[in-house]
């Protein structure tokens, strides 16, 4: 019979607590989901978008990401970097007698009011040497530019994945 | 499904990989052949009753011959039509027209299926010809005919760009002149007007006729649509159509780029090319606009072969299947012909051999039968892809070319692998038949 009271105490007790927490932590992770913020990087008139890959167990990956140059010059992706990887190489797709497949590029220049897309079947940039899982979640990937470096957020889709999800989305 | 494989053995050479994995899908078969036949050799007997149904076991193989053959023959001509039109569209860097559907302009300037398309203007492709490292801006104008023979119109560049040599002849020098692609059977020297328009659809097939053009040269074959091509001056595909020339009157009769914008007709498409990679791909980003559109035809054509990339894994699976099927009708086959050696191998145990012995026996036989129609299956499969091959290639003009790779041997591997270790049931029914039974007869 004393058990009664005692978990009544204990059901107040905690009805108590829950109320005297702040109501809107719960909508903080709600907040994260709604914040774009992460899917743009801008810098040096460069602002790179919507940087995605494919959920992979293998040791590579294709990263791909919009890059438009807001600025009234050529601005050059000279490459990448990235902690999850060993290296990092700008690759381009390239028919050679009837074979499709990827060639490391050295650069790509971005021409003023251009927006070059990094996509399946075109451009990427690829990411040898995985370190750790790359199944979920997102990493960070900086890229080169002539005359500074833009970190991007970079989601990690579903393996069959042929875009962002956030793909025709404007930000 | 050997993803997992080939991640452990990412590093190794290409054929290293190759090999490694044909040898794991082969491991099976071994592992039950060494235990089998540990310590017997039974293959003189297993000859005799090879030799004893010859014709039973031929129909045998056949039937294992033609499912594997069906799985290689698939594989093999899906990797060839894969490569055959991919090679088909490498001459073509990038391809610049109107904004609309890529697949179109593929179909169009690259495998001259001609549609209904906008013309680029003559600002657009002054733009375009005048763009810092475009080492080349061809016009393709489409749409006129010969005797089924596509009618193109284009530049001495985009000729040379095609076929670097000419197999015969020389290139056109004037309005007047035509130049043909490996296949079209005109001979140099013939004169002809063209039709307007292609295929079943020509209308007024005397419409150009006070325009001919003189066959001056060859090209070298491209394995593409472009072998039975016959290349004019653009200059003359607009002036039969009373566009004008491209160019301003005092400049006479000349062809070949710069065109004058304001005298520039229009092009459906344009070939542009720069000198390495990775301007290409600028290029293309500068040229999609509200106004033009730039793609590669190898891009497009990885979309495609993407799609489908999905429906080949599921065939595979499909063929795999069949085999599978077809191997365990015929072992079931076996199993109702082991009651004819019932008594032989009743005897054998009668007389003393071994339990194993037997079944390494009829295991063997069943094996044998298994390989033979693997070996001969392959041949078979190459075979249907190679007269398959030829039909695809007569009728769509992209030269396609079947060969045997990697894929295909994985193929088989794995299927002699399955049923070997299939082939272990008859073994096992023919130790369970009773052996006085079966002296009994």
């Amino acid at each position: 019979m004393i058990r009664i009271p005692l978990f009544a105490l204990l059901f107040a007790v905690t009805a108590v607590w829950a109320v005297a927490q702040d109501p809107t932590a719960g909508h903080d992770q709600h907040e994260d989901h709604d914040n774009h913020d992460d899917h743009v990087a801008e810098a040096a008139g460069i602002r790179a978008i919507h940087g995605w890959t494919n959920a992979t167990t293998g040791g590579s990956a294709l990263v791909f990401v919009d890059i438009e140059n807001r600025s009234d010059a050529v601005v050059t992706l000279l490459g990448a970097e990235a902690d999850i990887a060993a290296g990092v190489e700008l690759v381009a797709l390239e028919n050679v007698g009837g074979e499709l497949r990827y060639t490391t590029i050295p650069q790509m220049p971005v021409a003023p009011g251009v927006k070059v897309v990094l996509a399946p079947n075109g451009l990427a940039l690829r990411l040898d040497g995985l370190f750790g899982s790359h199944e979920g979640g997102h990493f960070t990937v900086d890229l080169l530019l002539d005359d500074a470096t833009l970190s991007v957020t970079i989601e990690i889709e579903s393996a069959d994945a042929m875009q962002h999800s956030h793909a025709g989305h404007s930000h | 499904m050997l993803d997992p494989l080939y991640r452990l053995i990412e590093g190794w050479p290409v054929l290293a990989q190759d090999i490694f994995v044909l040898l794991v899908l082969l491991l099976p078969t071994f592992a039950v052949g060494v235990a089998v036949l540990a310590g017997y050799r039974p293959f003189a007997l297993v000859r005799a009753m090879l030799w004893r149904f010859r014709w039973t076991n031929l129909l045998f193989v056949l039937l294992i011959a033609i499912s594997v053959g069906i799985g290689v023959g698939l594989i093999a001509q899906e990797r060839g039509l894969r490569q055959g039109t991919a090679r088909a569209a490498d001459p073509f860097d990038l391809i610049v027209s109107a904004p609309g559907s890529e697949i179109t302009m593929l179909f169009a300037a690259v495998y001259l299926q001609p549609s209904d398309v906008p013309l680029l203007s003559g600002a657009v492709f002054d733009r375009i010809a005048n763009t810092p490292d475009v080492s080349l801006a061809a016009p393709i104008a489409f749409g006129d005919s010969y005797d089924g023979y596509p009618v193109v119109g284009t530049t001495p560049e985009f000729l040379a760009h095609m076929s670097r040599d000419l197999a015969e002849g020389r290139a056109f020098l004037n309005a007047g002149e035509a130049v043909a692609g490996a296949r079209v059977t005109v001979p140099l020297g013939a004169s002809f007007s063209p039709a307007h328009g292609t295929g079943d659809f020509i209308e007024h097939d005397d419409a150009h006729a006070g325009h001919a053009f003189e066959l001056v040269g060859r090209m070298q074959p491209t394995g593409s649509p472009w072998d039975r091509a016959i290349l004019v001056p653009v200059e003359a595909v607009w002036d039969v159509h009373g566009l004008g020339t491209g160019h301003p009157p005092e400049e006479g009769d000349r062809i070949g780029p710069p065109y004058d914008p304001g005298y520039f007709p229009g092009t459906p498409a344009v070939l542009v090319a720069a000198e390495q990679l990775y301007i290409n791909y600028a290029l293309r980003a500068e040229f999609n606009t509200s106004e033009t559109m730039a793609f590669f035809p190898g891009a497009v054509l990885a979309g495609l072969h993407g799609l489908m990339g999905d429906l080949r894994q599921i065939m595979s699976v499909m063929a795999i299947l069949t085999q599978i099927l077809v191997t365990a009708g015929v072992l079931a086959g076996l199993v109702i012909l082991m009651r004819l050696f019932a008594r032989r191998l009743a005897l054998l145990r009668a007389l003393g051999a071994p339990a194993r012995f037997v079944f390494s026996v009829v295991w063997s036989y069943a094996a044998a039968l298994i390989l033979a129609g693997a070996v001969v299956g392959v041949g078979v499969g190459f075979a249907a892809a190679a007269v398959i091959s030829r039909m695809v290639t007569a009728r769509t003009d992209i030269l396609v070319t079947a060969t045997l790779g990697w894929p295909e041997f994985h193929l088989v591997g794995a299927f002699v692998s399955l049923t070997v270790l299939l082939a272990l049931l008859p073994a096992f029914i023919a130790l369970s038949r009773p052996v006085v039974t079966d002296l009994r007869g």
